[in-house]
């Protein structure tokens, strides 16, 4: 899992870790069942208080995106809860509402932003992208 | 705006004014107090030309050492680097300074002299014969003017010596012990060369070799005394060698690259090998085992040194005396005279420096928190460097001194038990107790000084001082035994050592002493 | 659990000059406590009384649960301590050094010496003196480690390690410390630097401690709003100002009670706009914010005008 902090920045650096792990779950490249590295190794390797890890990995926890199994470690959980997805969802939207009001700012009118949204859509790379998760939806419910 | 040379001037005068002026001071006071002894006008005259030259000397190696590695010690020779003048100037200066330093305490003293002349003897007092012209060089008539041309420049040669050996070394301690052995050993040669070319005819003008020696010039003066053509050859020779010293001193100064940079060249090369000795032997029994290894390893190397010096010098000194005056082969006595002579005076010196060595490291700020911030009484450390400190300074320069007796004994071939007896042990405690205090005294001036240069003048004129005390308290007291001369001396040297003991105590335990 | 260390109204100054005035902080047990101030600010000073090694002139002192100006050399023997840019003896080597320090300590692990010097790749045989900067830092962490003490205290020992070996150090320092519940007290001047490690930082300034808390709860509470001036002055009184910036007739104002401001303005129908501080910004707001008192009033545009015309 490779995971960076930005020292020095506004966000926190436990905000940091949470989006990082959330992206790397919503990506794929963290399966559901994977294992993630005990508090102990991820503080180490990152040079971070073992505490705000163990935050991280709780919050996570109790989101319903990671289980932290008491013994065992820290895994993905199987099916992320529709509460995880239902914050994260929120917090795209507060996302959205920033560029939106950068938008505003340029000068942009909503129609204009909206045909920049679908220009983005449209870009090769982004299709791809959309074109895996979906694959990858159809393996997990074949039905 | 200041130009470079002016701001190096400003630098190095704030750095030596008060050492000048306590050179100065030390100077005119031990004249004073050694004057005040003797009730003979004509003394003050023969005790202002050895104080002269002692003092001469003495600004010559400290401001030699202070001048070679002052920087170096203090970490601030980087920062004269980065200035965007050449070291070589910074160099200049402070060579000016020391012969400044040099100068200004004989000019003092022998002004000191003229005045007390013409106060209390209106002008009247004459020196000695013995000191009077026939010790003057270059027919000069008057006496002060012939200690001046004679003492200036032999401390200046010196100064010379100190400088081109002692250039960058770590600390003054270190270039004080690199220029003396360098001195030693240019006379130990010189001494060895002139015994091996004897018998051979070799012409008078081969002792202008010994111009290039430190203090050389002096007796050559006297030597070409008829010959104005030798005497400026010597000029001659003295100029060349002793400037070329100082050219070397000017231009290696700060021409080194720090420590620290020379290691991440070093260390990739190093680590590999040594990663494989990797062995960590147990720690020390104990907390006293541990402070006195560590005194032992700082004071040896000095007390060593001093070791071999004396026994260097013994074996110049016979040389150079294999022949009494009367062409007789060296008697016993007169080989033990020379061993003791020796071991006298380089013990006094060496149990000065080490004396200053003690807590020249440990009352460092930057190392001062490494040890006081662990649990070590400081009552302890302080007993433990003071005791391993003497212990290891005395017990070397004895060595040097007992081989110094038995190759006496072999040389002679006598019995040299029976030369030492009641009054040569007692003249070797005497001297010891001399060292000891000597040590005591620096030691002392060092913890509260905290400069090697201020507690080194204030530890030798510490001697004068006490026997100026005693000379008072005698005449206050007149005691009429011996017994009661000798009890009088006990009571006022415990009395000195106590005090010096408590002073040194109470610096060291709150850190009291001058911050610069 | 009484606290590892507490300081309450602690005095202290040098000649004249006063460095710590009426100071109080507390570091519980296990806690990394970061101390964080400006050169200069009294960092040193606090942890030279701490240790005995400076007294106070007033208030109270208790580490460990001794009093430094009373025992010194109980709190030393199981308190760990790296003086900042600490210099040691040149002319030791590795090895010998470890064995000159180890008899002082009654708890002296040697192994555990042993075991950080293979860790931290130390030369056994090499003289101190040429070692490189990285290296006398580790250095001295395994002299300040190895007797296993309660309380570790650290002088920006980061200080002069390049980004490389300080990343290193925090590292060291969770794994090593962290990792096995010693308490940390480490001072430094670079907030963002002892982030990822601390649990709690207090910054000191003005001879006190200004705040105390952990570094999210800083960040939530010290924020910059931007709002005209008039917004301003309705209310002033209610918000907690470290720092005051007026510009033409916009003001910026760095609070730290970010939460209740943000409700009071939303309250008041007031438009603003909500500024994240980084911890360097942070920093700075409280020990040199300033409050922009000259200009409080706004200047009306006519007035410009008129001198303008």
């Amino acid at each position: 899992m490779f995971l960076r902090i930005e020292k020095g920045s506004a966000v926190p650096i436990s905000r940091q870790l949470a989006a990082q792990i959330e992206a790397l779950v919503s990506a794929g490249n963290l399966a559901p069942g994977a294992k993630l590295p005990s508090v102990r190794e991820l503080a180490r390797q990152l040079a971070v208080n073992q505490n705000t890890v163990l935050r991280v990995y709780e919050r996570l926890a109790r989101e319903g995106l990671l289980d932290m199994r008491q013994g065992q470690g820290t895994f993905v959980a199987a099916r992320p809860k529709g509460a995880a997805l239902k914050g994260r969802r929120a917090k795209l939207a507060e996302e959205l509402r920033q560029i939106a009001r950068q938008g505003m700012a340029l000068g942009l009118s909503p129609d204009e932003l909206h045909e920049l949204l679908s220009e983005v859509l449209a870009e090769p790379a982004t299709q791809n992208h959309i074109a895996q998760i979906a694959a990858q939806q159809v393996a997990e419910n074949p039905s | 705006m200041q130009t470079t040379w002016q701001a190096l001037i400003w630098k190095e005068w704030r750095e030596h004014r008060w050492k000048i002026a306590l050179l100065a001071l030390a100077s005119v006071g031990t004249w004073a107090a050694l004057s005040l002894m003797v009730h003979d006008p004509h003394a003050m005259f023969t005790v202002a030309g050895g104080v002269t030259a002692t003092f001469g000397s003495l600004a010559a190696v400290l401001l030699g050492i202070a001048a070679a590695a002052r920087e170096q010690a203090t970490g601030t020779v980087g920062f004269l680097q980065k200035l965007p003048a050449s070291p070589r100037r910074a160099a200049a200066v402070k060579v000016a300074f020391a012969v400044l330093g040099i100068v200004v305490p004989v000019a003092i003293t022998l002004a000191a002299v003229w005045l007390a002349n013409g106060l209390l003897f209106a002008g009247q007092a004459q020196p000695n014969t013995y000191d009077q012209i026939h010790n003057t060089p270059l027919g000069i008539q008057n006496w002060y003017a012939a200690v001046a041309v004679t003492t200036i420049p032999g401390a200046l040669t010196v100064l010379a010596w100190m400088l081109a050996f002692g250039v960058n070394r770590s600390d003054e301690i270190r270039a004080a012990a690199t220029g003396f052995l360098a001195m030693v050993l240019a006379a130990g040669a010189f001494v060895l060369a002139a015994e091996l070319l004897e018998g051979t005819s070799i012409p008078r003008e081969a002792s202008l070799a010994a111009a290039a020696l430190p203090w050389g010039l002096v007796p050559l003066l006297d030597v070409f005394r008829e010959l104005p053509g030798m005497l400026w050859a010597t000029g001659v020779v003295v100029a060349l060698v002793h400037g070329g010293f100082v050219w070397r001193y000017v231009s290696r100064f700060g021409r080194t690259v720090p420590v620290r940079l020379q290691t991440v060249e070093r260390k990739a090369a190093r680590t590999a090998v040594q990663s494989a000795a990797d062995w960590l032997a147990p720690p020390r029994r104990s907390p006293l085992a541990a402070m006195a290894w560590k005194q032992f390893r700082e004071s040896t190397p000095l007390a060593v040194l001093g070791g071999v010096l004396v026994l260097g010098l013994f074996v110049i000194v016979v040389i150079a005396n294999r022949f009494e005056s009367s062409l007789r082969l060296l008697s016993v006595s007169d080989l033990l005279e020379y061993a003791g002579f020796v071991w006298a005076m380089i013990g006094f010196a060496i149990a000065l420096v080490a004396g200053l060595g003690v807590f020249l490291e440990d009352l460092r700020p930057e190392l001062q928190g490494f040890w006081r911030s662990r649990p070590i009484p400081v009552g302890l450390w302080f007993a433990v460097k003071l005791m391993t400190g003497l212990l290891a300074t005395i017990v070397p320069l004895l060595a040097g001194l007992a081989v110094a007796v038995l190759a006496a004994a072999a040389l002679s071939g006598t019995n040299v038990g029976a030369e030492i007896g009641r009054n040569e042990l007692l003249w070797a405690g005497g001297m010891i107790l001399l060292q000891t205090g000597v040590y005591l005294a620096a030691f002392t001036a060092m913890t509260w000084l905290r400069q090697p240069i201020y507690a080194g003048i204030a530890a030798t004129i510490s001697p004068v001082l006490f026997m100026w005390v005693i000379e008072f308290c005698g005449r206050m007291l007149e005691p009429t035994t011996a017994v009661g001369s000798i009890g009088m001396v006990t009571v006022i040297g415990c009395v000195a050592g106590a005090g010096l003991l408590t002073a040194a105590w109470q610096a060291v335990k709150h850190d009291w002493g001058w911050k610069h | 659990m009484s606290a590892a260390i507490e300081m309450h109204a602690v005095d202290k100054a040098f000649r004249r000059q006063r460095v710590l005035a009426d100071m109080s902080l507390k570091v519980e047990q296990g806690q990394t406590f970061a101390f964080l101030g400006r050169n200069g600010a009294g960092k040193t000073t606090t942890i030279r009384m701490l240790l005995g090694l400076l007294q106070r002139d007033a208030g109270a002192i208790s580490v460990l649960g001794i009093d430094p100006a009373e025992d010194p050399l109980a709190i030393r023997a199981r308190t760990g301590y790296l003086a900042e840019d600490q210099e040691m003896y040149g002319w030791m080597r590795v090895d010998e050094i470890i064995r000159f320090v180890a008899p002082f300590y009654g708890t002296w692990d040697h192994d555990l010496a042993l075991k950080y010097v293979r860790e931290f790749e130390l030369p056994l045989a090499q003289k101190i003196k040429t070692l490189s900067k990285g290296q006398t830092v580790r250095l001295g962490l395994v002299l300040a480690l190895a007797h296993r003490p309660e309380l570790v205290i650290l002088d920006d020992p980061a200080l002069g390690l390049d980004p490389v070996m300080r990343r290193q150090f925090n590292r060291d320092l969770i794994t090593h410390l962290q990792g096995e519940g010693r308490t940390v007290f480490y001072s430094s001047h670079l907030l963002y630097e002892v982030e990822p490690v601390a649990d709690v930082v207090a910054i000191l300034d003005g001879g006190r401690v200004v705040r105390q808390t952990d570094t999210e709860t800083l960040r939530r509470d010290v924020k910059q709003f931007v709002l005209s001036s008039s917004a301003l002055a309705a209310v002033r009184d209610d918000l907690a100002m470290l720092d005051l910036q007026h510009a033409n007739d916009e003001a910026a104002v760095t609070v730290e009670n970010a939460g209740a401001a943000t409700a009071l303005l939303g309250r008041e129908g007031l438009e603003h706009r909500v500024v994240d501080l980084n911890l360097d910004e942070i920093f700075a707001a409280y020990v040199s914010g300033t409050i922009d008192q000259a200009s409080a009033a706004p200047p009306s545009l006519a007035a410009v005008g008129e001198e303008e015309g």
